[in-house]
């Protein structure tokens, strides 16, 4: 019978709890008694189950090719990870590729039933990009509760479903609890593999305080790593190193090695691994719109040190700074417009998906808004400066009602691919001094590691990254204050989230019946004057007329 | 002096100052649009010019989102997709290849402008047994004519890429075969062209068959053969009426043929079903706003126990907004100003010529002054025909300076008004919808008919 499997993934750092070991974090973890006792403290921790397709009633997915949710907080802690880089874009988004020849309204139904969502949204507030059907969600800046229920939910009865209603009460409660301080999380599902593995979620907390102890279970196959950084080593090698342990145990394994239930010595590993993912800490970016803001903008982003090269070798890689957008329905970019000013400007648009009626008022529109990736050079100027409009929102029906609204700040990052081009040329242009088995290696390492991937990072098939190749290395840059002459960061974010702030006029609609009133009156007046004008004086030229005839 | 003057002030040396004038507004646009941060070029000439690429790569021009207009236009500019040399000021000249059009129709307009105004005064000078024209006539007619070719809002809105100009011609070409060639079927299949090109012009259409009905009745000298309407059925209207609606349906058809409902929708049925939330001059436009998010159904969501979505809904101003507008431009103003059979009085040609002028001058302001949306280049629609009304207007009498004068600062104060409270709208993001907009937009519209009024008087005024 196939099972859930579960791998926990804790890492220490030395911003950590000063009671965890950093140079030794295995010491005083022990497995006895059926369970895992991991010390107490502070750790970083990625939690994935992979649920198999038996598991799942594919009847229900019929439809779909391919789904995804994802949500990731708007707090600038979510992006910190080096390991778990998986770098989800802030908010919930829903992606959704149907099966060739299936019906988008269907499959929608079909994901919102399997999940059951009753969330007032349709098929009709999804927009379409090459890759799927997508819905996102700006004002999710706390775990959403539907998708968190469905997430237990579908754990804790495959955890137990022979076990009583209190331990399902149980696990119910404590993965509720930890789902509510997750930062991130993804639901995957690719119905493509039928004998495999179908769904995998991932759960990411940036900071835990895990103090419990990891139970060996009869439904579910628990994995479990603890880690630390080895930062020497990850120097020496140019790679993420990462030193600690990671070991799966089975019930029946564990009956099978170790039937006197004592105590296991765990053995340390070092795992090196190539993260997709990586901060660029050599630059930085601050993204704001001039305050007071009109009704058509500029969003102004800046990055710090301009002059610093790509991040990888240009000899070997070709790197491009990209700005990823995902803009509320509020915002448009005008695509004529950004095609026209690219031939002048800085930035390129590379794609543009959503709503694309340039007209309509915000009550007037269904999907969610727009994507929108731009590529941007850098090396003679620093700023971007990307044109936006805002569209014209409902009328308050509150009158104190804020105007203050908030954009999300773009994803900025450098996507650098391996071009195969340049490591010919890089070759040829050595080679007096490389040999061909360096050659042969050098290529074999980059497509070996790229092939073989972060074992704690899955690609996404649907989200942004699916734009870029399996080749690319991503750099994303920190949201900061670039320098004093700018905007303050922190000035213009909300609570240190990663927005953009910008205000909007909007009329009261209590001031409505006046309206309607003065433009009756001055409406039916205007007329009768206009009216009795034509008659009056069309009647004095005809008298006047006949006097002079006569 | 008075003689070099004269001399001076020629057509030909009035449309080469009118050229002058638009080639320097022109570079100052091109110098404008690569400096500066607010473009000169206007928005629309991006849309007509995207269009004409959507044509040139074999496509529908209708890909263009907000692209309202009839194919020709995006046929007529596919010059301007070629702008794809090493060369950037070629480009430039090529992808202004509309602007220098436009300029060209505006000088045409003004031509066409000049030469029925003399038609106008020839005439007039025929009757009073005068076969020439006076220097003072001469002079005149030079300085209406100014009032178009020397306009600096004609001509900004022609070098901004603003295609009205086009239709200036369409419409001053109807009025010339009309009135000075008297070839009624050729008036008729560009009038057909002038509605094809855009919709308002068919209100010139019942004003054509009253004012063609009314010569023949001078003719006929019996004025109540028939009752109204079969009164109104001459040859002559025939073959306007049949001449415009089949050039108006065969160029429909055609485009219909071609593009499908996208071109019905957009260049039609898009004008009768829109709701400008946007703000612009117009009376309606914040009770438009207001009523257009009534009629969502985020309205109907989001809508307090306060507010009865049904109760609300159950008269919108944005449904009856047309009657005004249709009753005064369509109907009341071309029988008021030219329908004449159950008066027991005869009117000279030259009388019925100024009346069937100065209603199509109060029918366009009135359309335009009523009308759901409204901007700048809506004033030309009227403008065209403001030098054919001054011709026998008193306002340009010494005595009614200060009148004269007054309407223009009115009209041009309620504009700066309402401007600048846009200004800070769409600039400044400031909450001006209520009171600063809606209360300049009823200011503006309370000048208009003030205007109006003044208009509608004067028209009347020196017809015997």
């Amino acid at each position: 019978m196939s099972t859930i499997k579960q791998r926990i993934t804790l890492l220490v750092d030395d911003k950590g709890d000063k009671k965890i070991n950093i140079n030794d974090p295995l010491e005083g973890l022990v497995l006895s008694e059926n369970k895992w006792f991991v010390p107490n403290g502070e750790y970083e921790r990625q939690d994935r189950f992979v649920i198999p397709s038996s598991l799942i009633d594919l009847s229900k997915l019929s439809g779909i090719d391919k789904f995804s949710i994802e949500w990731s907080s708007f707090d600038e802690t979510s992006k910190n990870s080096e390991v778990f880089s998986k770098n989800i874009p802030s908010g919930l988004n829903y992606y959704l590729k149907p099966k060739d020849g299936a019906n988008a309204s269907t499959s929608f139904d079909e994901l919102f039933n399997f999940i059951d969502n009753n969330k007032n949204i349709s098929i009709e507030n999804f927009i379409q990009t090459p890759l799927s059907f997508q819905y996102h969600e700006d004002n999710n800046f706390e775990v959403p509760t539907e998708i968190s229920k469905f997430i237990s939910n579908l754990i804790c009865d495959y955890d137990n479903q022979i076990s009583s209603d209190r331990k399902k009460q149980y696990c119910l409660t404590k993965l509720n609890r930890d789902l509510l301080s997750i930062s991130s999380f993804s639901i995957e599902y690719n119905g493509k593999f039928k004998d495999k593995n179908n769904m995998v979620i991932t759960l990411y907390w940036p900071r835990i305080n895990f103090n419990s102890m990891i139970m060996i279970s009869e439904y579910i196959d628990k994995e479990l790593g603890v880690f630390s950084i080895d930062k020497k080593l990850s120097i020496k090698y140019q790679d993420l190193v990462l030193l600690g342990f990671i070991d799966n145990l089975k019930i029946d394994d564990f009956n099978k090695n170790f039937p006197e239930k004592g105590i296991k010595k765990v053995r340390k590993t070092m795992v090196s691994i190539e993260p997709r993912h990586k901060f660029y800490r050599e630059q930085n970016f601050e993204s704001f719109f001039k305050q007071p803001n009109g009704l058509n903008e500029k969003h102004h982003v800046i990055i710090s040190d301009f002059s610093n090269e790509a991040p990888m070798n240009k000899e070997i890689f070709d790197c491009e700074l990209f700005l990823y957008y995902e803009t509320n329905k509020e915002i448009f970019f005008d695509k004529y417009q950004l095609v026209e000013n690219s031939k002048k400007e800085n930035y390129k648009l590379v794609g543009l998906w959503g709503e694309s009626d340039l007209e309509k008022p915000v009550y007037s529109i269904d999907k969610w808004g727009s994507i929108g990736l731009f590529q941007a050079d850098i090396n003679k100027k620093n700023s971007i400066e990307i044109p936006l409009h805002f569209r014209y929102l409902e009328p308050s029906l509150n009158s104190s009602n804020s105007n203050k609204h908030f954009m999300k700040k773009p994803e900025v990052f450098w996507a650098c691919e391996l071009s195969i081009d340049k490591l010919n040329k890089f070759y040829a242009e050595q080679n007096d001094n490389l040999k061909v088995s360096d050659y042969e290696e050098l290529v074999e390492k980059y497509q070996k590691t790229y092939s073989k991937r972060n074992p704690l990072d899955l690609k996404s098939e649907l989200n942004y990254e699916s734009f870029f190749t399996d080749n690319t290395i991503f750099f994303h840059l920190k949201s900061g204050a670039v320098n004093e002459t700018t905007h303050s960061a922190e000035t213009l974010t909300e609570g240190g989230y990663l927005v953009d702030e910008y205000s909007l006029p909007v009329p009261k609609f209590n001031d409505i019946s006046i309206v309607r009133i003065v433009t009756s009156i001055v409406m039916v007046l205007s007329f009768g004057f206009i009216f009795a004008k034509l008659i009056t004086n069309r009647r004095k030229m005809l008298v006047k007329a006949s006097k002079k005839q006569n | 002096m008075m003689k070099s003057w004269d001399s001076l002030f020629s057509l030909k040396n009035l449309m080469i100052l009118a050229t002058l004038l638009r080639i320097g507004f022109f570079l100052f646009g091109l110098f404008q649009d690569l400096t500066m941060e607010v473009k000169y070029t206007d928005i629309d000439y991006y849309v007509f010019t995207d269009a004409s690429r959507f044509v040139f790569n074999g496509l529908s021009p209708y890909e263009r989102e907000t692209y309202r207009y009839t194919p020709l236009l995006s046929w007529v500019l596919l010059p301007t997709s070629l702008n794809n040399f090493d060369n950037e000021l070629i480009n430039l000249l090529i992808f202004s290849f509309g602007k220098f059009l436009f300029i060209l129709a505006d000088l045409v307009s003004g031509y066409l402008i000049y030469q029925i105004l003399n038609h106008l005064v020839l005439n007039n000078a025929t009757n009073n047994n005068s076969k020439k024209l006076d220097s003072k006539s001469k002079n005149l007619i030079l300085a209406l004519t100014s009032v178009w070719l020397l306009n600096p809002m004609v001509i900004t809105i022609s070098t901004r890429g603003s295609c009205e100009s086009v239709l200036s011609i369409l419409v001053l070409s109807f009025i010339y075969y009309l009135l000075i060639k008297k070839m009624y079927i050729v008036s008729g299949l560009l009038l057909g062209f002038s509605i094809h090109f855009k919709i308002y012009p068919i209100i010139y259409l019942p004003t054509s068959i009253i004012y063609l009905s009314q010569l023949e009745i001078n003719n006929q000298k019996n004025t109540l053969s028939f009752f109204f309407p079969f009164n109104l059925i001459k040859l002559s209207t025939l073959k306007l009426a049949i001449s415009t609606i089949l050039s108006l349906f065969s160029l429909n058809l055609l485009m219909y043929n071609l593009y499908g409902h996208q071109f019905l929708y957009h260049t039609y049925l898009y004008h009768l079903t829109r709701i400008d939330h946007r703000h612009n001059f117009s009376l309606y436009n914040i009770m438009l706003y207001f009523e257009s998010y009534i009629l969502s159904d985020s309205f109907k969501l989001n809508s307090n126990i306060s507010i009865n979505p049904n109760t609300i809904q159950n008269f919108l101003f944005s449904k009856i907004s047309f009657l005004p507008q249709i009753l005064l431009s369509i109907i009341i103003i071309p029988f008021c100003l030219n329908y004449f059979n159950n008066a027991n009085i005869k009117l000279n040609l030259i009388s019925k010529n100024y009346l069937f002028l100065n209603s199509l001058f109060l029918q366009t302001f009135t359309f335009v002054t009523y009308n759901k949306v409204i901007t700048s280049q809506y004033f030309i629609w009227y403008i065209i025909f403001l030098p054919f009304f001054l011709l026998n207007s008193s306002l340009l009498l010494k005595k009614n300076l200060l009148k004269s004068l007054s309407i223009l600062f009115f009209w041009v104060t309620s504009q700066t008004i309402w401007l600048y409270n846009a200004y800070n709208l769409e600039f400044l993001g400031k909450n001006v919808f209520y009171p600063n907009i809606f209360y300049s937009s009823v200011f503006f519209f309370l000048v208009n008919v003030w205007i109006l009024d003044k208009f509608i008087k004067d028209s009347f005024l020196k017809i015997t």
